[in-house]
């Protein structure tokens, strides 16, 4: 506080002095414009008396020819300070001396001293060539006869003293005056600035952020309390303040390890000087050392690949022209070795007020991998596409042709049976019956085949509606009852049921799995067991119903593949026979098309637990698949993987490695999505192009700074963050965006058939 | 008495001679001798011509051609003499200006022809000079006062006062006369009684100064006139005041008749200036200045207190240097 208390007072005393400086200036020049004609007019005046005077005493002198009395006469007159010279012209003496004049008078010396005058000196003749004023009068005797001249040279040295001393004065009333303000202001500002600010900085530094109840002593009763409320405030400011800069350095400690742990290359581009600030990261990230790359525009604009140029640089020319709000461009940048990398480029520019961009400030992310995991996805998705079309086509085909001689086999068999005028032996009846069984369950399995390859090419059209569990458990006990009477296995319903219970499905797929359920407990149960129907709704929105057997149970290590097609869950040849290996396969695909999911618990000897869960009509959170059908396929076929993920991650019960893929899947997904459906909307001239590419930005950014996050941190809030972002973001864009492009495609169709597959 | 007279005639007479014939002389001078000016106020003065005869004497001593131009009280009569010896181009001037202000531009005008100026008597009120010749005032009139003081206690008067009736006391010499005389009367525990000045120089005024003294100072006993061509106006009140006798009469300066009025006792005794001497002098500090000689810048020559005990003894010393009268 001493220090600068000090400055203070130094910046007080130069600014008083500065101050009363100024004002005597100004006074001395208006000083100077007031006082100088008076003084010349004094002088004027004096000089034109004295002069007067002169010539009539230097009369009665000159005519006497006392030439010493009239010079006395000139010196007397020369004690008037003013006078530079005061020169007598005596032609009457010159006449008696018989020269052409006679010139007498005093001047003045280098110090001011009045001196006799001397023609012959040339300084003493120059000096009345240098008159401030020169006045001059001729000597005329009583009878008109021209005596002589007398002269007078007036200096501007009292003018000029004047002005000194006036200068002088002003000086010394400017030290004075600021002395005496100095000294004021220093006790005034003493008491009333600079003794509560010492109090301030004192309370300040001894207990920083904590509020004082004491009052400063050595001021004022109304001081002190002003002062003490200052202080407290300050300390609430100097704390709040603290608490906003260790914020702000966990923000740029965090926003560090961001940029850090993404891995993300940092560029800073001056659009006054195309200058660019490349991070050492931005540089690694194409294999360069820091001291390798400068900073101006072209280290980035001639790394990038040609092919992608012109689309870049519209990008960052729609965002510099602010058609876009933030800049994101997919681009490839030559590295060191000159191999190329995929860089997602995304930035926002700053703007003066004219709405020019000063500065543009964004990121590199290397989406290389995530690149070619794109295409590895595309292209094996393509491939099991293509595969699973086939078989599922073929699996069609071959039902048909399947099911036409089975029919005719089971049709004539049983004619065999009942053909009354050809009864068939025992043994032959037996025969007869072994083929229509084995036709039957041929036919079943053709059946299932075809149901399961409905599902799989997607053929399969769900009817969602509000459902009551009850009917469909209802109606399933009732349709499985001659599966169980033959071997008197009894069914409990133990579900009872409740008014809220309303699934939001469809009724006769849900039907269809609850009876592969009962059926399977039946199958697969001893003669005498029982099954037992349990519901109830979870706590994340669903309905599970489970069915539980009392039969041989399943092995552990047999777990993995109870949902897999063809796979029997017993080596019982009696019980294997009578499944296809298809149901739970079946069940499961219907069951996670209508948002839901299936699962069993189990054990040997005991019996099995197979149940699904279906998303009550109340539940928000799921999305059933049937309903993000905008009928285009590539985009369903996305929205139909995407959903499964988002039902999956919104399920919550998968394991944190599990999840992390998931969300990972789910970025990728949407990436490729976004990617076709902008390639779709190019191709059929969408109008609306611009602004789905800054919702996909949005959702993507936020996609990917929650699968970030996730990757740093598995923290269960970044799920419920992800899942509100699809349930609200996600299906929202599809719901209200993406069904507007299917309408536009479809109402411009022929040209979104030709949008290409994948841009990439 | 008488021989006093004719004395001093006979001197008046040779003065004019000697001026005469040294006029005609320097009129016609044309050699290549330095030559000197002598610038007097008015050679009809007797004071003045017997200057002039010491100056010419001395100068011809010392082999100078020499001139005397007279300004006859007239200032523009003595201007166009200085401009005359200047275009002259004389080797000096010795001057006795019409007074000491004219002096001045005597000695300017000179200065700035290079010409050197003594100043014989009067004085200046400026300006350079080689050196300046004067009597010695105040050591005159302290002499004086010693005469008058001695006078009065002889015949028991040393109680009676001493009335004063001066020439300006503006005047350095007056002032110096006053100084010396006083001093004298001081020492001698005489009072005064009372001084006037005078303005006019008239007779009348010294008539009117002298009776207002013996008026009014009933003890007065003596009178003194600080200059000596009036005293006739004192001789006159004294009578009219009934007090002849009974008041003493003493003068600075004196007139030839004094040589007869100081034996007879009607002045007690006059101080007597050395105008002759003064003359020589004059020449003799131009001559050592022109001879690139030390010289005296300021010398005072004394004045002769001549009373009835001296007068016969210092009669040579009166007629030479007082009256320049050569033997």
């Amino acid at each position: 506080m001493q220090g600068k208390g000090l400055s203070i007072y130094k910046f007080i005393v130069t600014t008083i002095f500065a101050v009363v400086l100024s004002v005597m200036a100004a006074d001395v020049a208006l000083l100077y414009v007031t006082v100088k004609d008076k003084i010349i007019a004094d002088t004027q005046e004096q000089a034109l008396s004295s002069l007067a005077s002169l010539r009539d005493n230097i009369l009665g002198f000159m005519e006497a020819y006392s030439i010493n009395e009239y010079e006395k006469l000139v010196a007397n007159e020369m004690g008037e300070e003013s006078y530079a010279a005061i020169i007598v012209e005596d032609y009457h003496v010159a006449q008696v001396l018989g020269i052409d004049v006679y010139t007498s008078g005093r001047v003045r010396d280098k110090a001011w001293r009045s001196i006799e005058f001397d023609r012959k000196n040339p300084s003493h003749t120059s000096s009345l060539n240098r008159c401030f004023i020169k006045n001059a009068t001729e000597i005329v005797s009583f009878t008109g006869e021209v005596m002589g001249k007398v002269t007078i040279c007036s200096s501007d040295r009292l003018f000029t003293k004047e002005l000194q001393k006036s200068v002088i004065n002003q000086a010394i009333t400017t030290v004075l005056t600021s002395l005496l303000l100095i000294a004021a202001l220093y006790f005034a500002l003493k008491r009333t600035l600079l003794t509560p600010l010492a109090g301030i900085s004192d309370e300040l530094l001894t207990s920083p952020g904590t509020v004082s109840t004491t009052e400063p002593p050595s001021l004022f009763g109304y001081q002190a309390r002003e002062i003490s409320t200052l202080i407290n405030s300050i300390k609430i400011y100097q704390r709040e303040l603290n608490e906003q800069q260790e914020e702000l350095r966990n923000e740029r400690n965090r926003f560090d390890l961001a940029v850090q742990g993404s891995q993300d290359g940092l560029w800073d581009w001056d659009t006054s000087t195309d200058t660019v600030y490349f991070s050492s990261q931005w540089k690694s990230m194409l294999g360069y050392e820091n001291y390798e790359v400068g900073n101006g525009l072209e280290e980035w604009s001639s790394r990038v690949h040609p092919d992608d140029m012109e689309e870049t640089l519209q990008k960052i020319d729609d965002h510099l022209k602010g058609k876009t709000d933030i800049y994101e461009s997919r681009h490839r940048l030559k590295c060191k070795d000159g191999s190329w990398k995929w860089i997602l480029d995304r930035g926002k520019a700053l703007f003066d007020e004219n709405g020019n961009p000063v500065r543009v400030v964004g990121f590199h992310t290397d989406i290389t991998p995530q690149v070619r995991h794109e295409k590895e996805i595309s292209k094996a998705r393509q491939a099991a596409e293509k595969a699973n079309q086939a078989k599922s086509e073929f699996l069609a085909a071959m039902s048909h042709e399947l099911r036409t001689p089975l029919n005719a086999i089971l049709g004539f068999s049983q004619l065999m049976q009942y053909d009354a005028d050809h009864p068939l032996s025992e043994k032959q009846n037996e025969h007869v019956q072994n083929i229509i069984t084995g036709g039957e369950h041929l036919l079943a399995l053709v059946n299932e085949i075809l149901d399961l390859a409905r599902i799989e090419a997607d053929h399969t059209s769900l009817v969602i509606e509000d459902v009551s569990i009850d009917a469909i458990i209802q109606d399933a006990v009732s349709l499985a009852q001659p599966l169980t009477k033959k071997r008197r296995i009894s069914i409990e319903n133990r579900y009872k049921p409740q008014a809220e219970d309303i699934l939001r499905t469809d009724r006769k797929r849900a039907q269809q799995v609850l009876l592969n359920l009962l059926s399977n407990a039946a199958k697969y149960n001893r003669d005498g067991g029982t099954i037992r129907i349990h519901g109830y709704q979870t706590k994340t929105g669903f309905f599970r119903v489970a069915v539980t057997d009392t039969g041989v149970g399943i092995a552990e290590q047999d777990f993995s593949s109870v949902f897999e097609m063809f796979h029997r869950l017993h080596e019982d040849p009696h019980i294997t026979r009578q499944g296809t290996g298809i149901g739970l396969t079946v069940s499961k695909l219907l069951i996670e098309s209508m948002a839901g999911r299936i699962g069993f618990d189990s054990k040997v000897g005991v019996g099995s637990t197979f149940w699904f869960e279906l998303p009550l009509a109340s539940n928000e959170n799921a999305v059933i698949p049937n309903d993000v059908t905008t009928g285009i396929d590539d985009i369903d076929k996305d929205h139909l993987s995407i959903v499964k993920l988002m039902n999956k991650i919104s399920q919550g019960d998968f394991k944190k490695a599990e999840l992390g893929d998931a969300i990972s899947g789910l970025q990728a997904y949407t990436f490729n999505h976004f990617m076709r459906e902008e390639a779709i909307m190019e191709a059929c001239g969408f109008p609306e192009l611009e602004r789905h590419k800054n919702l996909h930005v949005q959702i993507r950014n936020q996609v990917m700074k929650l699968d970030r996050q996730w990757k740093e941190n598995q923290d269960p809030t970044i799920i419920y963050a992800l899942r509100d972002l699809l349930r609200h973001m996600w299906v929202n864009h599809v719901l209200k965006e993406d069904m507007k492009i299917a309408s536009y495609a479809q109402s411009t169709k022929g040209e979104s058939d030709e949008a290409p597959q994948d841009s990439q | 008495m008488w021989v006093l007279h004719r004395l001093l005639i006979s001197a008046f007479l040779a003065a004019f001679c000697i001026l005469s014939a040294h006029t005609s002389m320097a009129q016609d001078t044309t050699s290549n001798k330095p030559s000197l000016v002598y610038l007097v106020s008015d050679l009809r003065i007797p004071f003045w011509d017997i200057m002039w005869r010491g100056i010419k004497s001395r100068a011809e001593q010392l082999g100078y051609e020499v001139k005397v131009h007279s300004a006859d009280n007239d200032a523009k009569l003595e201007l166009q003499h200085t401009g005359q010896a200047i275009r002259d181009k004389v080797s000096g001037i010795i001057v006795s200006p019409t007074n000491s202000s004219a002096a001045v531009t005597i000695l300017k005008l000179a200065k700035s022809a290079g010409i050197p100026v003594v100043i014989s008597d009067i004085g200046t009120d400026g300006g350079d000079y080689v050196s300046y010749i004067s009597s010695d005032n105040e050591g005159g009139a302290y002499a004086l006062g010693k005469v008058l003081a001695a006078q009065m206690q002889k015949v028991g008067w040393n109680d009676g006062r001493v009335g004063v009736i001066s020439i300006p006391q503006m005047r350095a010499n007056g002032k110096a006369r006053t100084a010396g005389f006083m001093r004298a009367l001081d020492e001698a525990g005489i009072k005064g009684a009372g001084l006037r000045q005078q303005v006019t120089f008239s007779y009348q005024e010294t008539y009117d100064f002298a009776k207002e003294l013996i008026a009014a100072n009933p003890d007065l006993r003596a009178l003194w006139l600080q200059g000596s061509d009036r005293y006739q106006g004192a001789l006159d009140a004294i009578r009219d005041s009934g007090k002849t006798g009974e008041i003493l009469l003493i003068t600075f300066d004196a007139e030839p008749e004094f040589l007869d009025m100081i034996p007879q006792g009607i002045l007690v005794g006059a101080g007597m200036q050395q105008p002759y001497l003064m003359g020589e002098r004059a020449v003799d500090a131009m001559d050592q200045h022109l001879n690139h000689q030390q010289v005296v810048k300021n010398q005072k020559l004394p004045v002769l207190a001549i009373s009835t005990d001296n007068i016969a003894q210092e009669l040579p010393t009166i007629r030479r240097n007082v009256l320049g009268l050569s033997d």
